[in-house]
């Protein structure tokens, strides 16, 4: 395309742009989707190679117009005859996609000389089968927070989302990811840092089950950012495939009922022959991934049902009691917990039998802080997994 | 395990060893040249913008000769030859089946050698 100086343009109006879809790549980057960091989205397309340099057609394009031509509804042509903002960029890239010239023209100018064939169209949704990383990347950067992306693909889920993956492996991520950063919700001095981090699930799709997890990044004086660090043990824990390494991640994370959640989303895996993608990025360009279908849940799991057949929590719940059963040999004991659904049922260690005549009980909507031990028992081919609580203590709390 | 350094989660998990006939779109007639099999990451290394994408690492074929000659008539290429795949090639991804366009991840095992064609076709 011949062009006169007055189209000329600084190279700089277009900023530093990211790969976030290829719509055509045949050995070459024919036709893509790229990002500036501020999130403007444009369409790439490839025309032809003059004097070693590229010779590539731009627009800017929102996610409605891309969808148009991901369907095959709007042909590349009419995308660029009728650009939204009325203007077409004519770009000249060398060989290492560096923007050596920038020229615009006017949508309908464009129209009439327009090179691209009248039938090129997508007519493919691209396949999503992986979590485009660089996505996440400017996600990061754009709201200034750590994102987690996941995806869970199984064939039971390709019509519809199941509850088994809400209750599996949703809930059991989002809470080892809290673990993970030291929040126990069921705690209130925990509440403030869970704020302050603002944990959310965000772009929720159900075609399959594709989210992120965001939070705020907050460094340190020295920039350091213990988010980032914590969270990135969990994907050391994830890449753990063999006993030493494994053992180690467990050591790392210093937190027990992370593998119990970490069970949970194993098993779910295994059962359904699913597949979990899941990928953290960071505004400072930090990147972790990792991958886990049947065949590496098993692995892992039989290693963990070696190790660890019973895994062990204490953690501290603010709560209510609701029951106290002294007449039995083995008192038992039910409390329902402030800030979950959940009442928790179990036996009053022996240690606590001696204090007890000296604590005055409220049953009447009193709060206390109860210690709970569990037991994490893990499903076996002859018992499913068992959970069992004991009270260690409890304290009045203070309003 | 892979001829080059890949991304995360690259190739795409239901990628598969198989054995079919594809066809590749050539820079010279030499079937067995390892120019022919060269992917976009490895001949623009200098480019970091696809660094991380997984297809720039991967080579292109597709289910027909028409549409290897219609896919790859801007670029470069100069012959449209027939290629039996084998297994130990790498990992195969179908990319695009309205266009029979597949892309195969090498493994560092691939010999370029060890390619056999079965029919070459000089693009006029």
């Amino acid at each position: 395309m011949e062009l006169e100086n007055k189209y000329s343009l600084p190279t700089e109006v277009i900023g530093k742009l990211t790969v976030v879809e290829l719509l055509d790549f045949v050995d070459f980057p024919l036709l893509t989707v790229e990002s500036t960091i501020s999130g403007k989205l444009f369409l790439n397309y490839f025309e032809r190679f003059r004097d070693n340099f590229e010779e590539r057609y731009l627009i800017e394009i929102s996610e409605a117009r891309l969808k148009l031509i991901r369907s095959g509804e709007l042909s590349v042509k009419d995308a660029f005859n009728r650009a939204e903002n009325q203007i077409v960029f004519i770009c000249y890239f060398d060989n290492t996609s560096k923007l050596i010239e920038l020229y615009f023209q006017p949508c309908d100018l464009f129209s009439s000389l327009n090179p691209i064939t009248d039938n090129y169209k997508i007519n493919n949704e691209p396949n999503r089968n992986d979590l485009p990383l660089n996505e996440l990347l400017i996600l990061s950067k754009q709201r200034d927070k750590l994102v987690l992306g996941f995806y869970l693909t199984a064939k039971s889920l390709q019509s519809s989302l199941k509850y088994w993956a809400i209750k599996n492996f949703l809930t059991p991520l989002y809470e080892m990811l809290l673990q993970s950063l030291g929040i126990n919700l069921k705690n209130r001095k925990d509440r403030d840092l869970f704020n302050q981090l603002n944990v959310g699930i965000t772009d929720l799709a159900l075609s399959s089950l594709r989210g992120n997890l965001e939070l705020n990044n907050i460094s340190n004086l020295f920039g350091d950012n213990f988010q980032t660090i914590r969270l990135s043990k969990i994907f050391d824990l994830f890449n753990s495939t063999d006993k030493a390494t494994l053992i180690k991640s467990l050591d790392d994370v210093n937190n027990k009922k992370i593998l119990h959640k970490y069970i949970n989303i194993l098993n779910s895996v295994s059962k359904n022959d699913a597949i979990l993608l899941t990928s953290l990025a960071t505004p400072k360009e930090e990147t972790f991934s990792t991958r886990i279908d049947k065949a590496k849940a098993n692995q892992i799991k039989k290693i963990i049902n070696e190790e660890y057949p019973i895994v062990e929590d204490i953690e501290e719940i603010e709560g209510q009691f609701l029951e106290l059963d002294m007449s039995i040999k083995q008192p038992t004991f039910a409390m329902s917990a402030l800030n979950e659904d959940f009442i928790y049922k179990g036996k009053l260690t022996s240690e606590l039998l001696v204090k007890i005549p000296l604590k005055d009980i409220n049953f009447k909507g009193k709060e206390y802080l109860f210690t709970v031990k569990t037991l994490y028992r893990q499903e076996t081919s002859t018992s499913p997994e068992k959970n069992e609580h004991f009270l260690l203590d409890f304290q009045e709390l203070t309003p | 395990m892979y001829k080059e350094l890949l991304p995360n989660n690259c190739p795409p998990c239901d990628a598969s060893e198989q054995d079919i006939i594809l066809f590749r779109a050539f820079y010279n007639s030499d079937s067995n040249d390892l120019a022919n099999y060269l992917s976009y990451a490895q001949l623009h290394t200098e480019n970091e913008k696809y660094k991380n994408v997984c297809r720039a690492h991967g080579l292109s074929f597709f289910d027909t000769m028409e549409t290897a000659l219609l896919k790859t008539k801007k670029l470069d290429v100069h012959f449209i030859a027939k290629i039996q795949i084998k297994k130990d090639f790498g990992k195969l991804y179908l990319t695009n089946k309205n266009d029979g366009h597949y892309t195969l991840w090498l493994y560092n095992t691939f010999s370029s050698t060890n390619v056999k064609c079965l029919e070459i076709n000089e693009i006029n």
